[in-house]
């Protein structure tokens, strides 16, 4: 090869100056390169052994008062949680707890799985939503809480919440906040057309017709099946409940049952009708459309006023609750919407002090102190609190002066039991594409859930449950 | 040392003799010495590449179930993936995807680096500058704004859509968000590929311009049969990585399933499909069989596109 | 040819640069007439690239214009103009702040540069050895080395990332900043163009005669060969660290602590968290004012560094 033939697009050589930069550059991340232990350079490989970042230290040292103190991992995802451990490490010089947090939900669960599979790497103490215990019970990763006097506690909770967590006298995690529901509602909205809080459910038909006829604009409600804990809890107040698990390899899954079916059907003739829209209920969206007065109503949890709150505008201070629409005239059936619970995981190399953390934070004056203010503002399942006169007569600007929380502490002692499948991750991400079919408008509701017993029977026999199906 | 020095001392024959000597002395001692070179990126890619890979094709052989542990499930998993009508239905969707996205990129590109090229604009700088900019947007932030942009009802877009006589318009609907996706991955990547056809055509040398428009060469003659013949290898470059990235598309569905549910499956692209079956669904052995298909899938399609072209006698 | 002065000792300024650049494109062209083509023309062609630029960016004027909004004016204002209260500051300054314990923006700012740095860093020195030793050594399976890594580019991410999580969960590198670290140091794109760019940029014959010359091999690497590659390196230096910059999958599995995160996790997090609590934290205005302050730096840095790699994406044009 001789020189001429070299292409003529050959760059223009630079001026030194960039030689050096670049050369820089190149001894800079040699360096970086040797530093990760790629090489078997000595002392190469000391960074990444030691795995440790400087950010962790600094936090667990930043609240913790004793380097001898026993150290406890703690995720969570909760608004405002630093300040319950912070609290905690304070008054509890022996442990200190380090809060971490992943994401909230599926993230958590994500890494949480990961870790436990993986056989290290999982917290002491997660912060799990009711609906994702069974997940991990199943995995064999919860310690029974009893054996660190769990059971002391049962009479501060709620009777729904204790029997959530527990089997038996087995106590899987410590129940924290909840979410009873309400039908919550644009009370000047609803005025402006003469329509009441319905009491049944036939009368909500009855007042989804007549508003949507009245404002072919407007819509009472918003109707999201793919946000399945939402659809399963609405189904367990109908007496509908899909799923039964009552720990080991049995599962019951039942979406085709004639009280399934008679659920679909009646949201689905509203959806006929048009007088409910299907939008994507996680999405930006219905927030704003409530706000402007399009969606004049949402079935809604204890947790709503507080979350909603930030996003009002127009319609501030318009909102109110009454109790959940009955099946039955005359009867008062509710069901709770989302909440988290506290297990402590086998991985933990200090159960005792995972489960007292566990224990103050869910069960203690001093944690809901915490707890029950801004940002958190977490509902609680301690009863001392949920009960007390303060609590319940809370009030939020975006239901003006109204008292919400009477309709929903109300709602919390005729909870609807609700149980849910040991792979709730799968359940949900499945149900985000079978559901948004009818979000989507291209399936019915019981054709969804036609599909929807398919595919869950087929994943639970796959994971080598054995199913029943009634 | 100057050329006439080394004449005068040596026959020209004798010294191409002796540098060849030198040559495959130095060829036995390079070895090593290129070797050391080359090192640290293999054991780099040994390390983090090919043993993840090696691990993902052997648990492809294995079902890892809640009740009942870890199996040995020979080509159980394998099956399964070749008969999920999803999974090839994710497959179609983004040959689909990529067949169209990558052609109207292209087009668009070599359409601007051209003219950039023939110097038939003002301030051809900044234009390409500007064009740049998106390369600078990390893609989940990109899906982020365009999900802003895009989302039904009260999207900017959307309503402007509105405004424009098309009311109710929803981006993310069934049938535009293919659309959609491919509108936001062309303004994510034309830019770049713009600069790199634009480096190429600007390397075209000039004295075959000259000559051809001294021969009466219009200027379509001149971008097609002179330049584009040119510049052929960084087109097939480009298609190469392009297809590739498509392949793999993953962050954008997954940022934009939070508009509007039901559109995105979770089997909407095969990348997608893996996601899902490993994270949510756990099943973990099923994904890599997924994902071991994939990559089959697209050596295949870039051997049978290599072997077109050599038949075509396009590769040298 | 061009009026500047470039004899020896001169140091050109910028303004001095540009200028002559500038003259040397305007030189280079070829009129327009030649081309047969009518004067019309350009203006067309002008205004159509003027319609690409909008498109380009309208979603940078979107966020620029967003990042003043609050929450509801988020939402419920029009997207292309500015809404009252200006909450551009409020919003600025919670990026300071750790939000609702769902983790502090400028720490991930922090971690993607440092994860930048040190991967796309580490990647270009790994690429440029192995490009040069790919290209300019023949050594006993260098060629069969060469392909196994190009087939490596076929392989999806989604492969890789499980097998690798699990790994790490035995070597300790889960809640490490270099089990991020590591994986990015192996860039086949970039080991593939630095190789290419080689081949073109350093002839055989340099090297020879050094090598006659009696220069060893490292020396011969940075003194003869590093020089003419730096338009190269720079080039894939780019590439990886937008690489790094853009990754989200394998952060995503490996960090469960949010003060490691990057921003693409971080930013995903908080997107999932506003949905999951429907707004509480006002997480929305986060999420738009993070985004335009992630790309901000990244625009400035590419068009500072725009002249080093600009002619080095050359090096796309030459592969086969």
């Amino acid at each position: 090869m001789s020189s001429t033939s070299r292409p003529t697009n050959r760059p223009r050589p630079r001026p030194r100056k960039f030689v050096y930069v670049a050369a820089g550059v190149l001894a800079l991340s040699t360096l970086a390169a040797c530093g990760g232990g790629g090489s078997s350079s000595s002392g190469g490989a000391a960074p990444a052994a030691g795995g440790a970042s400087p950010s962790a230290s600094l936090v667990a040292g930043a609240s913790c008062k004793s380097s001898s103190a026993t150290k406890i991992t703690f995720w969570a995802w909760v608004p405002g949680m630093d300040r319950a451990v912070n609290e905690f490490n304070k008054t509890h010089p022996n442990i200190c707890v380090t809060q971490e947090n992943p994401g909230a939900g599926l993230p958590t669960y994500q890494a949480l799985t990961n870790t436990l599979k993986a056989g290290s790497g999982a917290p002491d103490v997660a912060e799990v939503e009711f609906a994702e215990l069974p997940s991990f019970e199943v995995l064999n990763q919860l310690v029974d809480l009893s054996q660190y006097g769990a059971n002391n506690y049962k009479s501060k909770f709620v009777s729904w919440a204790w029997q959530q967590v527990s089997r038996g006298s087995k106590v899987l995690a410590m129940p924290s906040d909840f979410g009873p529901m309400a039908f919550y509602y644009n009370s000047p909205l609803l005025a402006e057309h003469k329509i009441e809080p319905p009491t049944t459910w036939a009368e909500f038909t009855d007042a989804a017709v007549t508003l949507h006829k009245a404002d072919p604009k407007v819509v009472l409600i918003n109707f999201g099946p793919s946000d399945l804990q939402w659809l399963v809890d609405l189904m367990a107040q109908a007496g509908a409940s899909p799923f039964g698990y009552a720990g080991g390899d049995q599962v019951k899954i039942n979406w085709t049952g004639p009280a399934q079916l008679k659920f679909a059907d009646f949201w689905q003739n509203l959806i006929n009708q048009k007088a409910v829209s299907t939008i994507a209920p996680n999405s930006t969206q219905p927030p704003i459309s409530q706000d402007r007065g399009l969606i004049a109503s949402e079935l809604a949890s204890a947790w709503r006023p507080s979350y909603f709150q930030p996003q009002a505008k127009r319609s501030m201070g318009d909102w109110r609750a009454a109790p959940l629409p009955q099946w039955t005239a005359g009867a008062n059936v509710e069901t709770d919407w989302g909440g988290s619970v506290y297990p402590v995981f086998k991985q933990s190399k200090h159960p005792a002090e995972a489960a007292q953390f566990a224990e103050w934070l869910t069960a203690t004056d001093e944690a809901w102190n915490i707890l029950k203010t801004p940002p958190s503002s977490l509902f609680p399942t301690y009863a001392p609190l949920l009960n007390s006169a303060e609590f319940k007569s809370l009030t939020y600007p975006v239901s003006g002066k109204s008292k919400p929380n009477e309709v929903f502490v109300d709602a919390a002692t005729t909870l609807a039991p609700v149980q849910w499948p040991p792979f709730m991750v799968a359940a949900l991400n499945q149900a985000t594409t079978t559901f948004g079919q009818v979000e989507n408008g291209k399936q019915t509701l019981r054709q969804a859930f036609q599909a929807f017993q398919g595919q869950m029977v087929k994943y639970a026999q796959q994971q080598g449950f054995k199913v029943t199906t009634s | 040392m100057s050329h006439t020095a080394v004449r005068t001392r040596q026959d020209p024959d004798r010294t191409a003799a002796r540098t060849h000597a030198v040559r495959t002395a130095w060829v036995r001692r390079r070895d090593r010495r290129g070797f050391v070179f080359v090192a640290p990126f293999i054991a780099a890619f040994v390390l983090f590449i090919l043993v993840p890979l090696g691990y993902a094709i052997y648990s492809s052989f294995y079902t890892t179930r809640i009740i009942g542990g870890t199996v040995f499930a020979g080509a159980d998993n394998y099956r399964q993936v070749l008969g999920s009508g999803q999974f090839w239905s994710g497959v179609v969707r983004v040959v689909v995807f990529g067949a169209i996205q990558i052609t109207i990129m292209l087009v668009i590109a070599f359409f601007f680096a051209t003219i950039f090229d023939l110097g038939l604009v003002k301030f051809g700088r900044t234009f390409r500058t500007i064009y740049f900019i998106p390369f600078a947007v990390p893609i989940v932030v990109a899906a982020l704004m365009w999900g802003f942009l895009l989302q039904p009802r009260f999207g900017p877009f959307t309503r402007l859509a509105e405004v424009a006589g098309f009311p109710g318009t929803n981006f993310l609907s069934d049938k535009l968000m293919l659309p959609s996706i491919i509108l936001i991955v062309i303004w994510e990547w034309t830019g770049y590929n713009m600069i790199i056809l634009y480096t190429a055509l600007k390397s075209v040398p000039r004295d075959l311009v000259e000559a051809a428009i001294l021969d009466g060469a219009r200027v379509w003659k001149i971008i097609f049969r002179i330049k584009l013949p040119l510049v052929r290898p960084a087109i097939v470059m480009l298609i190469f990585l392009n297809s590739i990235g498509a392949s793999q598309l993953f962050v954008e569905p997954l940022i934009l399933n939070n508009y509007q549910n039901g559109v995105i499956t979770n089997y909407w692209t095969p990348t997608y499909f893996i996601y899902n079956t490993a994270v949510a669904g756990s099943q973990y052995n099923l994904a890599a069989a997924m994902a071991v298909i994939l990559g089959l899938v697209v050596v295949f399609i870039s051997v049978a596109a290599l072997i077109v072209r050599r038949r075509k006698g396009e590769l040298t | 040819m061009t009026a500047v002065d470039l004899s020896e000792g001169h140091r050109e300024s910028r303004r001095e640069r540009r200028r002559r650049e500038r003259q040397q494109e305007q030189f280079d062209a070829i009129p327009i007439k030649l081309y047969g083509l009518r004067r019309g023309t350009v203006t067309g062609l002008t205004l159509l690239c003027g319609l690409f630029a909008v498109f380009t960016l309208i979603p940078v004027v979107w966020i620029v214009i967003n990042a003043t909004k609050t929450q509801a004016n988020l939402f419920q204002t029009f997207g292309f103009w500015f809404a009252r209260p200006f909450a551009f500051f409020s919003n600025f300054g919670r990026l300071f702040q750790d939000i609702g314990g769902n983790g502090t923006y400028i720490r991930w700012f922090g971690n993607t540069a440092l994860y930048a740095l040190l991967g796309g860093g580490g990647a270009t020195a790994l690429c440029t050895m192995a490009g040069y030793g790919f290209a300019r050594y023949r050594f006993r399976g260098s060629q069969a080395l060469f392909y196994i890594v190009m087939a490596a580019l076929m392989v999806p991410i989604t492969a890789i990332t499980f097998p690798l999580f699990l790994v790490y969960t035995k070597v300790h590198l889960i809640n490490s900043i270099w089990g991020m670290i590591l994986p990015s140091l192996v860039s086949p794109v970039g080991m593939y163009l630095m190789r290419t760019y080689v081949q073109l940029s350093v002839p055989r014959e340099l090297i020879d005669a050094a090598r006659l010359d009696g220069a060893g091999e490292v020396r011969i690497f940075f003194r003869i060969a590093l020089p003419l590659m730096v338009p190269g390196v720079m080039t894939v230096l780019l590439i990886s660290v937008v690489a790094v910059w853009n990754n989200y999958f394998l952060p995503l599995i490996i960090f469960s602590k949010n003060d490691l995160f990057p921003l693409t996790v971080g930013m995903g997090v908080w997107s999932y968290a506003a949905r999951a609590t429907s707004g509480t934290d006002v997480l929305y205005p986060m999420i738009v004012i993070g985004g335009l302050v992630t790309i901000v730096p990244l625009i400035a840095l590419f068009l500072l560094l725009q002249r080093y790699w600009r002619g080095g994406l050359l090096l796309g044009s030459i592969a086969n």
